[in-house]
C-alpha cells in the first residue's frame, strides 16, 4: 500500500501546496515518518462506531 | 500540616509567623537560578527586580496586619506560553516578534492574588510542541537528576525548576502530556485538570480541544492547594477532601503491557506493583481493567493535536519557516499528513472513547497506569523520539489518551529506574472528580516517600 518514492513525492507535494520551504533532508525525514503516521490514522477507520449511539 | 506533605503550607506558615520573609525566599530562589540555570536551562527569563518588589510588598503588608493568601511567599515559575505582567510571552520562539503583551493570564492572576511571587518564565519546547533544539535554544532543559537526560516536555522548565528547588510551585500546560511527562521524568507532581476547569485564556494555543493549564508542585497536597486557587468553586475545597484514607476506593489498574515490553521497561513492572500495594495499604480495592481502544484513542489525540496545531500555525509556518526550530517546524508540518476526514474520524473515536470510559467509571472510582514506560531519555536518544512523534505517536508515554478524553489525571513519583531516574504513577478520575484523583495521590504520598527525594545537591 505504501511506496517509498510515491510517498516521498506525495509529502513533497503536500509541503509545497502549503508553501513550506522545506529542505530535501526535511522532506526525507517527513516522508520516512509518513507511512507510520498514515497507518496510525488509518487505524481510526477500523474502529466500529455507531454514530447514533455516541451522540 | 506535616512539611513532608505540604511544602507550600510550611512556607505560608513560616512567612505569617515572621520566621522567613518573602524577600528572603525570593533571594534564595534567585541564588539557585544564578547557580543552576546555566547547566539546567530552567528559565528563559527571570524577573528578579519585580519578584523582589512583590516580595517586599508582601513583607510590608504582613507587618501591617494584612491577612495573606494561602500561597503567601511561595515562588512561582510560569511556562513561557502563559502570559505574565512582568514581560512578554514568546513560547520560547523567535517567530513572535515582541511576544504576547505583558499582562497576567487569569491563572497567573489568581495565583498572584493568593500571594505567589512570579520569579520568571520557565523553558518550554517551542510553542509547546516538538523537542529541544540545540540550534535555536541557548540553554537546553536538562534533568536535575542527571543532566545528560531530558526533563521531558513541554513544561520542561517548570518541572526542572521544581526538582532543582528553584521554585515552590509552577504552572504548565498539557496538550498530549506536557505537564505529566516532565513531572514523571523529574520526580515532581503535576496535574492535568478536567478539560475546561482551569481557564486557558492568556495561553498560546497548541490544539484548542486538547489544551489544559494545570498546577505543578512537589506534592499532591500542594497541587490541590494550587487548584483551590485556580478553580475555586461552590463545593468543598480540594484540600479538604484529602483524608489520607482510601477505604472503599475502587482503583482500576492497567499496566499497559500492550504498549511496551518488559524488556523495554524492566524495572517498571516492579515499581508499579509496589505502587499498587501502597494504594492497597491505604484501603483501596484494586481491580485490573483494560483501557478501551488504547492505541486508537492515543492516535486520535495525536491526529487532533497536529491538525489543530497546523491550523493555528498554518500561515506563519510558511512565512517564517526558517525561524521555527527544526523539531518544531517538522512536528507542525506533519499535520499535512492528515485529511479533514481523519480529523473528523478522530473526533468520532474520541466520542466513542468518552462513552466507554464513562461506563468503565461505573465500576471503578479512579484508574492508575504508569505515566510513561521508561524514565527520562538521554539527549542522544531524542532523534528516535522525533521520528516516533512525526509518525503520530508519543511512543512509551501514556498520557495523550487522557487528553483525547479530557479526564483529570495527575502524575506522582512512584520510584526509580535502575539508574536512579524517577518514574511516574498516573492517577485518572471521572470528569471534574479532581477530588478523587488528588485524594488517591495524597494518600499514596502519605504511604510512600518518593515525592521527598531530591536530586543530589538540590
Amino acid at each position: 500500500m505504501y511506496n517509498q518514492s510515491r510517498h516521498h513525492s506525495l509529502v513533497s507535494s503536500l509541503l509545497e501546496a502549503h508553501s513550506y520551504p522545506s529542505s530535501p533532508s526535511e522532506v526525507r525525514l517527513l516522508a520516512s515518518a509518513y507511512p507510520t503516521a498514515r497507518r496510525a490514522a488509518d487505524s481510526l477507520w477500523q474502529v466500529e462506531i455507531d454514530l447514533e449511539e455516541t451522540r | 500540616m506535616s512539611s513532608t506533605r505540604s511544602f507550600l503550607t510550611d512556607i505560608s506558615r513560616s512567612f505569617c509567623a515572621g520566621e522567613i520573609s518573602a524577600t528572603s525566599r525570593v533571594q534564595t530562589a534567585l541564588e539557585k537560578v544564578a547557580e543552576l540555570n546555566g547547566p539546567l536551562g530552567m528559565f528563559v527569563a527571570t524577573f528578579s527586580e519585580s519578584a523582589l518588589q512583590q516580595a517586599a510588598d508582601l513583607d510590608d503588608r504582613i507587618r501591617s496586619g494584612y491577612a495573606p493568601g494561602p500561597l503567601a511567599g511561595a515562588v512561582l515559575g510560569v511556562k513561557d506560553i502563559i502570559q505574565t505582567r512582568e514581560g512578554p510571552t514568546k513560547a520560547n520562539s523567535t517567530t513572535l516578534e515582541g511576544g504576547l503583551s505583558a499582562q497576567d493570564a487569569p491563572a497567573v492572576a489568581a495565583l498572584r492574588r493568593a500571594g505567589a511571587i512570579v520569579l520568571g518564565k520557565t523553558t518550554t519546547s517551542e510553542f509547546a510542541v516538538g523537542l529541544p533544539d540545540a540550534e535555536m535554544q541557548a540553554q537546553l532543559p536538562r534533568n536535575p537528576w542527571r543532566p545528560q537526560h531530558w526533563t521531558g516536555g513541554s513544561s520542561a522548565g517548570s518541572a526542572g525548576a521544581l526538582a532543582a528547588g528553584a521554585v515552590h510551585c509552577a504552572l504548565g500546560s498539557d496538550t498530549g502530556g506536557s505537564i505529566r511527562t516532565p513531572a514523571a521524568y523529574c520526580g515532581v507532581t503535576g496535574l492535568k485538570p478536567t478539560y475546561g476547569l482551569v481557564p486557558t485564556a492568556g495561553t498560546i494555543p497548541l490544539a484548542h480541544s486538547l489544551d489544559h493549564v494545570g498546577p505543578m508542585a512537589r506534592s499532591a497536597y500542594d497541587t490541590a492547594l494550587l487548584l483551590d486557587v485556580l478553580a475555586p468553586g461552590p463545593a468543598e475545597s480540594y484540600t479538604s477532601s484529602l483524608s489520607g484514607d482510601l477505604t472503599g476506593l475502587r482503583v482500576g489498574f492497567d499496566r499497559l503491557q500492550a504498549a511496551h515490553t518488559s524488556a523495554e521497561a524492566p524495572e517498571l513492572e516492579q515499581v508499579f506493583t509496589s505502587a499498587l500495594a501502597a494504594l492497597e495499604d491505604r484501603g483501596a480495592q484494586l481491580t485490573p481493567v483494560e483501557l478501551p481502544y488504547y492505541h486508537q484513542l492515543s492516535t486520535a489525540a495525536m491526529v487532533t493535536l497536529y491538525s489543530e496545531a497546523l491550523a493555528y500555525h498554518r500561515r506563519s509556518l510558511s512565512a517564517q519557516w526558517q525561524q521555527y526550530g527544526t523539531p518544531t517546524r517538522l512536528a507542525l508540518a506533519s499535520g499535512v499528513f492528515y485529511t479533514g476526514g481523519d480529523y473528523r474520524r478522530a473526533q468520532e473515536v474520541r466520542g466513542l472513547g468518552a462513552k466507554l470510559i464513562h461506563q468503565l467509571f461505573h465500576s471503578v472510582d479512579v484508574i492508575v497506569t504508569p505515566t510513561a514506560g521508561t524514565a527520562a531519555p538521554r539527549y542522544e536518544d531524542l532523534d528516535s523520539a522525533m521520528e516516533t512523534r512525526l509518525g503520530g505517536s508519543l511512543g512509551r508515554v501514556y498520557t495523550a489518551y487522557w487528553n483525547a478524553l479530557g479526564n483529570p489525571a495527575v502524575s506522582v513519583p512512584m520510584g526509580f529506574s535502575s539508574d536512579r531516574l524517577p518514574l511516574g504513577l498516573q492517577i485518572i478520575g471521572r470528569h471534574f472528580d479532581e477530588r478523587g484523583v488528588l485524594r488517591a495521590a495524597d494518600a499514596f504520598q502519605q504511604e510512600t516517600d518518593w515525592h521527598l527525594h531530591q536530586p543530589n545537591g538540590h
